[in-house]
């Protein structure tokens, strides 16, 4: 094992898988150089620019050609540099990638991955801190995966990687920083498996990606007031483990999915209805769902702040489930 | 080679391509009408020297992405005519087996890559299979038709400047039929030609009479010389004109009838057979057979279309992923 940082996970996943696979190549804006969070920093000097291609500012044609290259059986790794821009190559994403297997009935599959930073909370302002997998989480043929530790940012994008569809990986920008123990031996994580990261009886709190801090500081405010949270980190979003996300409600009987992004349409909306679905009869309560406000993300610290979930809000949802008042951390604050 | 330099042979299938092209689109539009067909047609009548004069001369390793007007390349790349024919009936044995229509109809092992409905959007692909090929090592080219109306597109824009950064094998081939839809040249554009864009790429453009199947061949040729050798892509610009609507469905009352009867005049397929008549290439009866046999395989083609089972609803939700 070795401790290592969500950037340097996933630039481990993306540097193996480029020596493993002559047919993998990195197609993007500033990769030499790292772009805008360092990600890639140092796979030029060690592939070469045939293997990590720095392209022009033209996203609809980055997300394009690397649709074509993928038609010609190459496995492009597409890098937006953040998630914001996904609209300007979202025709390609959508129309094309998610098409091209269906629309030859199976003769042409197409193998990409489309990895982005998303998120907000470095006052970024509202066109470089979205969550945007609600957007795309509405398209057949596609498959979206958020990854929240290094662990499973290397295992999960070595198996996006490989996967031969088009899958789209969310990096939370806040995450990249963060550190976390990584096997020395090859591995992956398959994809379309959730996970209980700390099991409990009395809530299932659910999400994914940077989120998963909250819900972890959530369960610790939640364990000191005698409520036992079971914590569990969806992954992979489409295709959803809702068997796994259901076996927990079932035992919980409460629920509160949480996201980054808006309530409203969001991902949580979909987990719900499948657990409303698949476990209504073991349900003490509706499942809540906790996201960012109905706003554009601003800029300011108080108010980008006031804009986010968090675990305060979290442990809110929690509270109105139970019917109980629960505090919120040390401050005192509560519901 | 240029086109002066082609023996007998050839003559003889480009022809036949050039009517096999013409007559299927009277075919299906015929059956359109008769409420036969469930794709809409998007007639090439008066546009059929483009895809052939081009598409003729590129081998199994080559690629076309075509445009919603290109017919004529699928039949040079080997989709037969009972398969084009079944996709514009909606049938089993049709593209895909009807997942698909026939005009987009993707097929990379015979070198067709799929187009896409949202006009201009294939340009791009066009590019990202011109890298593939530039990866490989490989001395293949990939050629791409478009419209006029593409030209527009931001994609149009982005792929000539990458594949000219890139110096990538593609031919960017524009059918400008002076029309897109109902919105004439002169109110999409400033300019004159849209060959001049090709400067502002730093790539070589040409503007050609598109109803000529010599102008077309020697055109492309030098273009495909060029991009094999490495040297990179090509804008071509076939001047032509749009003889019927958009598609099927459009009463195109927005043109005057009497422009459209008087560019009807110059057919590509007329064209070409006084070339051939002229030079002595082929003797009338010759181009007579030729035009028997292609009117039998697309007669034969409906029948096989009309006898086609249509696409079992079992088979609508599998293969969405590998």
């Amino acid at each position: 094992m070795t401790v290592l940082s969500v950037r340097e996970a996933i630039r481990q996943a993306l540097r193996e898988e480029l020596s493993r696979d002559e047919k993998v190549f990195l197609i993007g804006e500033q990769l030499g150089t790292g772009s805008a969070f360092k990600v890639t920093e140092g796979l030029l000097a060690e592939f070469g620019e045939k293997r990590i291609r720095d392209t022009p500012l033209s996203e609809s044609v980055i997300v394009g050609c690397g649709v074509g290259a993928a038609m010609m059986g190459y496995k492009p790794v597409i890098e937006l540099m953040f998630a914001d821009f996904l609209v300007l190559g979202m025709d390609h994403l959508v129309n094309n990638a998610a098409k091209i297997c269906y629309g030859h009935d199976g003769e042409l599959p197409l193998s990409l991955v489309l990895r982005m930073p998303q998120g907000a909370g470095a006052t970024m302002g509202p066109h470089h801190s979205q969550s945007v997998e609600a957007w795309i989480l509405n398209v057949p043929g596609l498959k979206l995966v958020a990854p929240s530790t290094a662990h499973d940012a290397k295992g999960l994008l070595k198996s996006a990687i490989r996967d031969p569809n088009p899958v789209v990986f969310l990096e939370h920008k806040l995450l990249y920083n963060e550190r976390g123990e990584v096997p020395d031996a090859e591995y992956t994580i398959p994809l379309g498996k959730a996970q209980v990261v700390k099991p409990g009886k009395d809530v299932s709190l659910i999400s994914y990606s940077y989120t998963m801090k909250h819900l972890m500081a959530a369960a610790a405010i939640l364990a000191r007031q005698g409520i036992d949270a079971e914590v569990v980190d969806v992954r992979t979003l489409r295709p959803l483990d809702v068997e796994t996300l259901a076996e927990s409600v079932k035992k919980t009987s409460r629920a509160v999915v949480a996201h980054e992004a808006p309530v409203f349409g969001g991902a949580g909306a979909e987990i719900a209805a499948a657990l409303h679905q698949e476990a209504f009869d073991y349900l003490d309560a509706p499942i809540a769902r906790v996201g960012a406000l109905e706003t554009p993300v601003p800029f300011a610290s108080t108010l980008e702040q006031a804009y986010l979930p968090n675990e305060n809000k979290i442990v809110d949802a929690v509270a109105g489930l139970l019917n109980q008042r629960v505090a919120h951390a040390v401050s005192g604050g509560s519901s | 080679m240029p086109i002066e330099k082609l023996g007998k042979k050839d003559h003889e299938k480009i022809y036949y391509y050039l009517y096999l092209t013409r007559y299927t689109d009277e075919v299906s539009l015929k059956k359109y009408k008769q409420g036969q067909l469930q794709e809409t047609v998007h007639s090439c009548a008066g546009e059929e020297a483009i895809a052939i004069g081009s598409g003729i001369q590129l081998r199994p390793d080559d690629y076309v992405l075509p445009s919603l007007r290109s017919r004529g390349f699928f039949f040079v790349k080997g989709v037969s005519s009972n398969e084009m024919m079944a996709g514009l009936y909606g049938k089993v044995t049709g593209p895909a087996r009807g997942k698909n229509t026939s005009h987009h109809m993707g097929d990379m092992k015979r070198g067709v890559a799929w187009g896409t409905g949202v006009i201009g959007s294939s340009i791009p692909l066009a590019v990202g299979i011109g890298l593939g090929i530039q990866i490989a090592g490989r001395d293949s080219v990939v050629l791409t038709t478009f419209g006029d109306g593409a030209c527009s597109r931001g994609d149009f824009h982005e792929s000539l400047n990458l594949a000219s950064v890139w110096k990538l094998p593609v031919l960017f081939i524009c059918e400008n039929n002076g029309w897109a839809v109902s919105t004439p040249l002169s109110k999409q554009m400033a300019i004159d030609q849209i060959a001049e864009r090709a400067g502002a790429y730093g790539m070589p453009g040409v503007t050609v009479d598109g109803n000529s199947v010599p102008a077309v061949y020697n055109a492309t040729e030098s273009a495909i010389r060029r991009a094999r050798k490495g040297e990179g892509p090509t804008l071509i610009e076939c001047v032509t004109y749009r003889w019927g609507g958009h598609h099927a469905k459009d009463t195109d009352t927005y043109r005057d009838r009497e422009q459209v009867e008087s560019y009807k005049q110059d057919c590509p397929v007329a064209n070409y057979r006084r070339y051939l008549l002229d030079h002595k290439l082929l003797t009338g009866a010759e181009i007579e057979s030729i035009e028997r046999a292609a009117t039998a395989e697309v007669d034969q083609a409906v029948i096989f279309a009309e006898q086609s089972e249509a696409p079992p609803p079992g088979i609508v939700a599998g293969n969405v992923y590998a």
